[in-house]
């Protein structure tokens, strides 16, 4: 599971769980020689006889923009609608086939590279209007560093299909109990590779969802290591997620993605 | 011998690049007002970022993630923007404040306005920013920045009577000229000051920019706990030097001319020279740092390509915010508000905004899967606790006692 030399054993061990808020998403997206891509700003989920299987990585102003509340949300979405010349937009998947590895950051291989240098529609724009004009502006020879053209990529296998669902809207979802009672909001959902022999990180099933009253603090990883220091700190955080429940995917009874509520089915815990 | 050379230099320019406008106008004005009853808080604030710039950076150098990248792991995209805004609020009114510093010091040296020197003093910044390579900007500047010893120097020379100075400093004690809560109120600020968050950032992200890896650990660390100790020692003899002459004659320190007063007096018109020197180098270099700081954290937060490594081309969002930044400072002192005023607000709203950047580090510093065996240990993380515990302290206390003294008048 790793991208090559210099990079730490990656955080994804074969049959072990992965944690997709602590360790994919928001994280930084690089190239093969470290070009920094982009953020994992959603993650792409589908439905599939009764699994849900990670599919791919959203990266861009309009996904993240869709993370964000209120007015904010809206005006950064309407900025990245005008950046993007197609007439009807749509974020783009990355389809995780193409992810090499995960470390503290997510490797993708060449052809994402290219996908993504040219998905980064405002840099592009800057490059051409801004920074390119102001004399002993190197870097045009680097391939990412040219005038390259934004090219609407209406490739059918990087759009969102009708069945795309988001992580996102999995994380926060409120979480009902076969008998309507209320178990809290999701806090972390967990994934496993379908196949340990894949020299890539696809497929990623998800396998359990954690739950609990509160949401503030459950992404700094302390769920995950149960001796992460400093004590102290720890502790407090322990402490205040001490109610969160793991429940298997298997009990779940089905997602109602609309109103983001998780339903369990009766045998849970 | 080169790696000798290089662990050397990499020390100097750390004592030479600690001090920055805040520094300089806050132990200034410490001095003058509470001698050095306020010391206490100087040691205190540069542990604090010992540890802190120790931790974030050894997360960079082992993990290869800079600290804005961090931040938005592990508190998502709407705490971490929140973070974002409030620290880049407070890195670009430092570097407002940096600028005017370098125009302040050219007026002092030149006679002529400063605000004249304000437009090229930010041009100045910018070409810098963008053409000169990384290290070549941190060691001229960090080299230059040592003529500050010429204050230490001066506490020397002025050969004040040692034993009220030292008694003060370890047995401190409000003034009795001065109420409680002003004296809180700079003990805030010099813990801002100290320990600015922008200091962290460009830190960090420097340690991406120059490559480093695990090996590069013990380097890092001679910088950090012999260089910042040592820029530490400069900030205290500039508050010696103006409890030494400004603090009997009654001045407060409300002008850089002030600051330089007690070398004036120790050596004459050298001292004010050197003195001058060290104003410009240091607030030039901070100037950069900070210019790049705000690039560096919007940057890393979206994810794009950042830093001086790649062509300018290639970054075109982050030279654009560097840009911007520069031009925007520029704008602000414009309207002629008082650069020192800036300053003094720009050190307490550093010390507002430092939690939410402190915690991330500390989490990720005690992740396994990203750390291995480079984890906090227990020295690393008793401390990351106790400052986790004075930070959040201090941003809280930073705006009442900031209202309840008029801002420390």
């Amino acid at each position: 599971m790793n991208a090559g030399p210099g990079h730490e054993p990656g955080v994804l061990e074969a049959g072990q769980p992965l944690s997709l808020r602590l360790r994919l998403l928001d994280h930084q997206v690089l190239g093969h020689d470290k070009e920094m891509l982009g953020n994992v700003d959603d993650v792409a989920l589908e439905e599939r006889d009764g699994e849900l299987a990670v599919v791919g990585l959203l990266c861009g102003g309009a996904a993240w923009a869709k993370r964000q509340p209120g007015l904010l949300g809206r005006w950064s979405r309407a900025v990245s609608v005008r950046l993007d010349a197609r007439e009807a937009p749509r974020p783009l998947v990355l389809p995780l086939d193409h992810v090499l590895a995960l470390d503290s950051a997510v490797h993708v291989d060449p052809w994402s590279e290219g996908v993504l240098a040219g998905e980064a529609r405002l840099e592009l724009w800057l490059r051409r209007h801004v920074i390119g004009r102001i004399p002993g502006a190197l870097g045009g020879d680097h391939p990412f560093g040219g005038d390259l053209r934004a090219v609407p990529l209406e490739d059918p296998d990087l759009q969102p299909t009708p069945d795309t669902h988001l992580l996102s809207s999995l994380l926060g979802a409120a979480v009902v109990t076969a008998d309507g009672s209320d178990a809290g909001t999701v806090v972390e959902v967990r994934a496993r590779q379908a196949s340990a022999l894949s020299s890539r990180v696809g497929p990623l099933v998800v396998t359990s969802v954690v739950h609990g009253p509160h949401r503030l603090a459950g992404g700094l990883g302390y769920r995950d290591d149960a001796s992460m220091g400093p004590l102290p700190l720890g502790a407090a955080v322990r402490w205040w997620h001490r109610h969160d429940v793991e429940t298997s995917w298997d009990h779940v009874h089905g997602v109602d993605w609309v109103q983001r509520r998780v339903h369990l089915s009766s045998a849970t815990r | 011998m080169k790696r000798l050379f290089a662990i050397a230099l990499g020390i100097l320019t750390a004592i030479g690049g600690f001090v920055d406008i805040g520094d300089l106008v806050t132990n200034a004005a410490v001095g003058s007002r509470f001698g050095l009853t306020l010391v206490w808080v100087v040691a205190v604030g540069v542990l604090g970022i010992c540890v802190f710039a120790e931790m974030s950076g050894r997360v960079a150098a082992v993990s290869g993630r800079a600290t804005f990248d961090l931040i938005r792991e592990r508190l998502g995209p709407r705490v971490g923007l929140a973070a974002l805004l409030g620290s880049m609020a407070v890195t670009f009114l430092t570097l407002t404040a940096e600028i005017g510093g370098v125009a302040l010091a050219l007026e002092l040296a030149s006679s002529i306005q400063y605000l004249l020197w304000v437009p090229v003093v930010g041009v100045l910044v910018w070409i810098v920013l963008w053409r000169v390579r990384f290290a070549v900007l941190e060691n001229a500047f960090g080299l230059a920045g040592l003529a500050l010893i010429v204050f230490a120097v001066a506490v020397w020379r002025l050969g004040p009577d040692w034993s009220p100075l030292v008694h003060e400093a370890v047995r401190p004690a409000v003034p009795s000229t001065e109420d409680t809560s002003t004296y809180w109120y700079y003990a805030v600020a010099l813990f801002g000051a100290a320990m600015t968050p922008y200091e962290v950032f460009f830190f960090s992200s420097g340690g991406v920019e120059e490559k480093w890896d695990a090996g590069s650990l013990r380097t890092m660390r001679a910088n950090v706990f012999i260089g910042f100790p040592l820029g530490g020692l400069l900030s205290v003899s500039i508050a010696a030097a103006t409890a030494i002459v400004l603090r009997p004659q009654g001045i407060e320190v409300s002008t850089l001319g002030q600051v330089a007063v007690p070398v004036l007096t120790a050596f004459g018109t050298i001292g004010l020279v050197l003195a001058l020197i060290g104003f410009f180098a240091a607030t030039f270099g901070a100037a950069c740092e900070t210019g790049l700081s705000v690039g560096y954290s919007v940057a890393q937060y979206f994810g794009w390509q950042w830093g001086k490594f790649v062509e300018p081309l290639r970054a075109a969002r982050f030279h654009t915010v560097v840009l911007l930044s520069c031009v925007a400072g520029v704008g602000i002192l414009l309207t002629t508000v008082d650069p020192i005023l800036v300053t003094e607000y720009s050190v307490v709203f550093s010390a507002l905004a430092l939690p939410l950047t402190y915690l991330p580090i500390l989490v990720v510093a005690n992740d396994r899967t990203y750390m291995g065996n480079h984890v906090n240990g227990r020295v690393a993380n008793g401390l990351g606790t106790v400052y986790l515990v004075l930070v959040v302290v201090a941003s809280v206390a930073a705006v009442p006692l900031m209202v309840l003294t008029g801002a420390g008048q």
